[in-house]
């Protein structure tokens, strides 16, 4: 039983095809990456994943519901949460304040609620809350204004904004984008650990991590779906060695 | 409930001291009547995050409705101001929702446009405005409760209308921006794609503000039309929407009682000033360009430095006689 499949998904700016026919399969509580190099169209099928993007042709299934047409703001309410690979907080509240947002992001009404203090509002979101402070290791720096972080440490509360929404699926995009080597393990196992609760469909350019942490690999090329399978068949994979590996082998 | 029990003796504070202290009580009445319209300003600019040069419209409409109220229908002026404060709340709806369409300097086009589409209806419609020469002789009619005939006849008793509605006006606006509505705005203000990400219908929110912000702005339209007993066509003038994010800018926007300072700042200089110095408004300009230079937060930010500063002096010096 699938948590998120895409059937023939396509997206056309003009006559430049993104991408083209991507069928995806991702499940449950698994850590599904979809890697290539660069132009091979990861972002632009993030963002119709995220609905930032409308697709061209194409359908996205998510829980077994439609969701092609959603808006990105319908799409968290469902159970679908994302990191971006810019780091975009609200820099000038606390961590914790940061949380109580993303937590009450799910719901429709809470964020209306105009005429309740806003302590006695965020009350119900005190165990979302801590359990994304608790998974990315911000118990102690829950006060701490999301600007003053280190910028490793804005990669973390990037990653746990979208947990405390307590989603179903979350997408990362790039998650370890700009993160120093001695960083990189912090947010690898975090990821890994995820699967424990939810699902992790997880973009990234670095070889090296998805290799590591991933249960199924997505190589995507030009566009299109090159060679889908386990970290050990595609580390073994000529067609991957030759268009991703080849090009890249200082990523890796 | 602290909340309340915290600043509304504040507030009275401050409507008695105006009273007391300003030089004439209808000056009294115009910078409490201008700090509810600067705070209808701020609520877009400081929360929202929404420059808006729109709220001429509001502050006209306000004004507009409830004299027409108080000519046409006859109701009494309560009635008559709860009247202009739903067609402002209902402009605002409109304006707003059209406005948030664009962002950024289309968005601060839109009001400008918005402003003077609202000033050339009611300069044609001077059947019902007025025209250019105002809706004159606009009267007070007394409110009638189970016999007991309430009128604002004086301009002491119509004193305490305003700072009565100024404290209430003030309570229900800090509720709005101590509420979690407020939080949402603020982060809205402070990343709008992640709050989109996150799920917040980020085009209901600026609606809602700027459906609270017109709405208390008409009021206080009506409120002034009622004080003066004349709606002058130069309300929706766009020089108007100018003047009252001056007022809001200056005063800070991020701090409710930041309206209240520039209210009395932008009225009580002007008054003085004006009597001896034609061209004070040029000073104005001065002052607004130091403000955002130096103190992005207004002049609210500018006292709060003062006492910190006051505060750790004293604080010092405290330590100093103990050791």
């Amino acid at each position: 039983m699938s948590i998120l499949t895409t059937n023939r998904l396509t997206k056309r700016y003009g006559e430049f095809k993104a991408v083209t026919d991507v069928n995806l399969d991702v499940q449950p509580n698994t850590l599904h990456a979809v890697i290539g190099p660069n132009g091979a169209g990861k972002t632009t099928l993030f963002h119709c994943l995220t609905g930032v993007q409308r697709l061209t042709s194409g359908r996205i299934l998510f829980d077994n519901k439609e969701i092609s047409k959603l808006g990105p703001e319908k799409r968290s309410s469902l159970g679908m949460s994302r990191s971006f690979q810019v780091t975009s907080l609200f820099l000038e509240m606390t961590v914790r304040e940061n949380l109580q947002i993303a937590a009450l992001g799910v719901s429709s009404i809470d964020g209306f609620r105009f005429w309740s203090s806003s302590a006695s509002t965020v009350k119900k979101t005190a165990a979302a809350v801590d359990y994304a402070l608790e998974t990315t290791g911000f118990e102690n720096r829950a006060e701490t204004i999301a600007g003053d972080l280190s910028h490793g440490q804005q990669r973390m509360l990037e990653v746990g904004m979208a947990l405390a929404q307590q989603p179903k699926l979350i997408l990362l995009d790039e998650p370890t984008s700009g993160m120093g080597v001695d960083d990189i393990p912090m947010i690898s196992n975090l990821v890994r650990r995820l699967t424990k609760d939810i699902t992790v469909l997880l973009i990234e350019h670095n070889m090296g991590i998805v290799l590591e942490i991933s249960d199924k690999i997505t190589v995507m090329q030009l566009g299109q779906i090159l060679v889908e399978g386990t970290p050990d068949q595609i580390k073994n994979d000529q067609r991957v060695r030759e268009a991703y590996l080849g090009g890249e082998t200082e990523d890796a | 409930m602290s909340l309340e029990l915290k600043h509304c003796p504040i507030l009275i504070a401050i409507a008695l001291a105006a009273f007391l202290v300003l030089p004439s009580i209808s000056l009294a009445t115009e910078v409490l009547i201008f700090a509810i319209i600067a705070l209808g300003c701020s609520i877009l600019l400081g929360y929202a995050g929404l420059l808006s040069f729109g709220q001429a419209i509001f502050f006209g409409l306000g004004a507009y409705v409830a004299s027409l109220s108080q000519i046409h229908l006859g109701v009494n002026f309560l009635v008559g101001l709860l009247i202009a404060t739903a067609a402002g709340a209902i402009v605002a709806a409109l304006v707003g929702a059209l406005a948030i369409r664009r962002q950024g300097i289309y968005f601060v086009m839109l009001t400008l446009a918005f402003t003077q589409l609202a000033f050339f209806i009611s300069y044609t419609l001077d059947e019902w405005t007025g025209g250019d020469n105002g809706l004159l002789d606009v009267p007070r009619n007394s409110v009638n409760i189970f016999g007991y005939e309430i009128a604002i006849d004086s301009s002491e008793k119509f004193y305490a209308f305003v700072a009565i509605s100024f404290v209430l006006i003030f309570l229900a606006l800090l509720r709005i921006t101590h509420s979690q509505f407020g939080r949402t705005l603020l982060a809205i203000k402070q990343n709008e794609e992640r709050a989109t990400a996150l799920g917040y219908s980020v085009k209901w929110y600026k609606v809602l503000a700027f459906v609270f912000s017109g709405s208390i702005t008409a009021y206080a339209g009506g409120m002034y039309a009622l004080f003066l007993n004349f709606a002058p066509l130069s309300n929706v003038e766009l020089i108007m929407s100018e003047h009252i994010l001056i007022m809001a800018i200056i005063g800070g926007t991020g701090n409710v009682y930041g309206a209240v300072l520039g209210s009395l700042f932008l009225v009580v200089v002007g008054d003085m000033l004006s009597a001896f110095w034609e061209r004070w408004l040029f000073m104005l300009g001065g002052i607004l360009i130091l403000t955002v230079f130096y103190m992005r937060g207004g002049l609210i930010s500018g006292l709060y430095g003062v006492f910190e500063f006051l505060s750790q002096k004293l604080g010092s010096a405290s330590t100093q006689k103990e050791s």
